[in-house]
């Protein structure tokens, strides 16, 4: 069968629908496909996602796909010190994300986009020596989707972007490895309106453990760990939940994933295929956070996508990577250097770091202002006794 | 430099299909198709990434000659 279309989208995560949503309502034909069978599911996520987000992509708070309100985040040090940031009022949501893509891709097909699940790409169609659009597969059907633009939103093994000639090949330095369990906790301290995060070089190598709280007793606890760790980050998560006691007797998901964590992409757009989310590697490299980060990307790349078409000038895509660059890419290189930094931190300096952080501090955390936070923590007598910390601190400034 | 030419075993009961190992992959010698775990011999350069970045374990490098 033969498909022709303004703008073809592979994947409906979080850019896919966002991106496809704008385009339709501008009054372009648009077509997203998913291999899943079911949209939003399986996930790879912990679900956390700031409530800012909602307003500022214009996304409603559905009830249906948000499992609980939180106020803040408790951050632990590896000998138990604790931080603690918290609001008085909701910072974030806890989602269902099997339910919130799908919505996600509702909206969209509301505002005129079609969307088509159990539909793979298997490869480009080129004529004349151009892209010219997808070749994909529905339930073995054989489908030939022509469109002006290609959008690349397949996620963390994006095989688009390849296709297209893009090298996105994610060293696996670059990338976090990823594993969750959605479960019931019993006999473990938790406040259930806090998102928790315990940090340490035993407990996860680069990264942390998490606890999303869904329910007062259920809750997401994953792991993310360096991808070039020879261990796996299911043996850290285990290892943890055994030593803090938690029984993994009530288990309700198991979550799986690779998460970019640096590495973003150069080429964001290569004659007309464009990357987005996770398949250009636009994630947060300090907390492996990529929903608001997808939405950031999709929301400028259909920016430029309507503006390319509205003045049939493909070169016009190229907008994408050079605003996505100037702003976003820099926010993000910024933060990769503090996170590079603070892999290098012992337990001893990690401790000190937690201790020394006092509550102003802790407000510069949550808003993503680490560089303001180096420099509280250089000059803390705590940390102004440990000299190789100091010197790392001081590399990052 | 050559590295020791592998192939890589999967333990499908382990796998969760999440494309790590797609992603790591410099050679494109991974693919997750019709909800298939594939690998291609040809184009493996013997670098154990997938290995290392698989979240699970599910993965080992045999040696070849």
């Amino acid at each position: 069968m033969e498909l022709h279309y303004d703008v073809i989208v592979v994947g409906a995560g979080v850019a896919g629908p966002i991106l496809s949503r704008n385009l339709a309502k501008k009054g372009y034909k648009v077509l997203m496909i998913d291999k899943k069978a079911e949209i939003g599911s399986p996930k790879r996520c912990g679900e956390g996602l700031g409530i800012t987000n909602f307003k500022k992509y214009d996304i409603p708070l559905d009830k249906r796909f948000i499992n609980r309100e939180v106020y803040g985040a408790a951050i632990y040090s590896p000998s138990g010190y604790k931080l603690e940031i918290r609001y008085n009022r909701v910072a974030g949501v806890i989602l269902e994300r099997k339910i919130f893509d799908k919505m996600l891709a509702y909206y969209a097909a509301k505002a005129g986009a079609e969307v088509m699940a159990k539909t793979e790409a298997v490869g480009l169609i080129r004529k004349e020596g151009k892209i010219a659009g997808i070749k994909a597969k529905h339930e073995g059907e054989p489908l030939e989707i022509y469109a002006d633009v290609i959008v690349a939103a397949d996620g963390v093994e994006s095989r688009v972007a390849r296709w297209a000639g893009i090298n996105s090949f994610l060293p696996p330095h670059e990338m976090d490895s990823g594993y969750e369990y959605e479960m019931v906790i019993e006999n473990f301290e938790f406040d259930p309106d806090l998102i928790h995060l315990y940090f340490g070089n035993e407990v996860a190598p680069r990264g942390y453990v998490w606890i999303f709280p869904k329910d007062e007793d259920r809750a997401n606890v994953g792991i993310g760990i360096n991808g070039d760790n020879p261990k796996t980050a299911k043996y850290y998560l285990e290892k943890w939940l055994k030593e803090n006691n938690i029984k993994g007797t009530k288990i309700l998901e198991v979550n799986v994933g690779g998460i970019p964590v640096g590495g973003f992409l150069k080429e964001l757009v290569k004659d007309n295929v464009v990357v987005v989310g996770d398949a250009a590697r636009q994630v947060n490299p300090m907390h492996g956070g990529g929903m608001a980060e997808a939405m950031e990307a999709a929301t400028i790349a259909s920016k430029w996508i309507d503006k390319a078409l509205s003045e049939e000038n493909l070169e016009l895509l190229k907008g994408y990577t050079e605003e996505w660059w100037a702003g976003e890419g820099q926010k993000l290189l910024r933060i990769l250097k503090v996170r590079q930094i603070s892999e290098k931190l012992s337990d001893d300096e990690l401790d000190a770091a937690v201790q020394a952080l006092s509550g102003a501090d802790a407000e510069k955390i949550a808003a993503g202002d680490y560089k303001e936070v180096f420099k509280a923590l250089i000059k803390n007598p705590k940390i102004l006794l440990k000299p190789r910390m100091l010197k790392l601190l001081k590399e990052a400034l | 430099m050559t590295l020791p030419k592998v192939k890589i075993l999967i333990n499908r009961e382990k796998c969760y299909l999440c494309g790590s190992c797609v992603a790591v992959c410099p050679k494109e010698a991974i693919v997750i198709e019709s909800d298939e775990w594939k690998f291609f011999q040809e184009k493996c350069i013997g670098c154990k990434f997938c290995v290392l970045a698989c979240p699970v374990g599910a993965l080992t490098a045999k040696e070849v000659e």
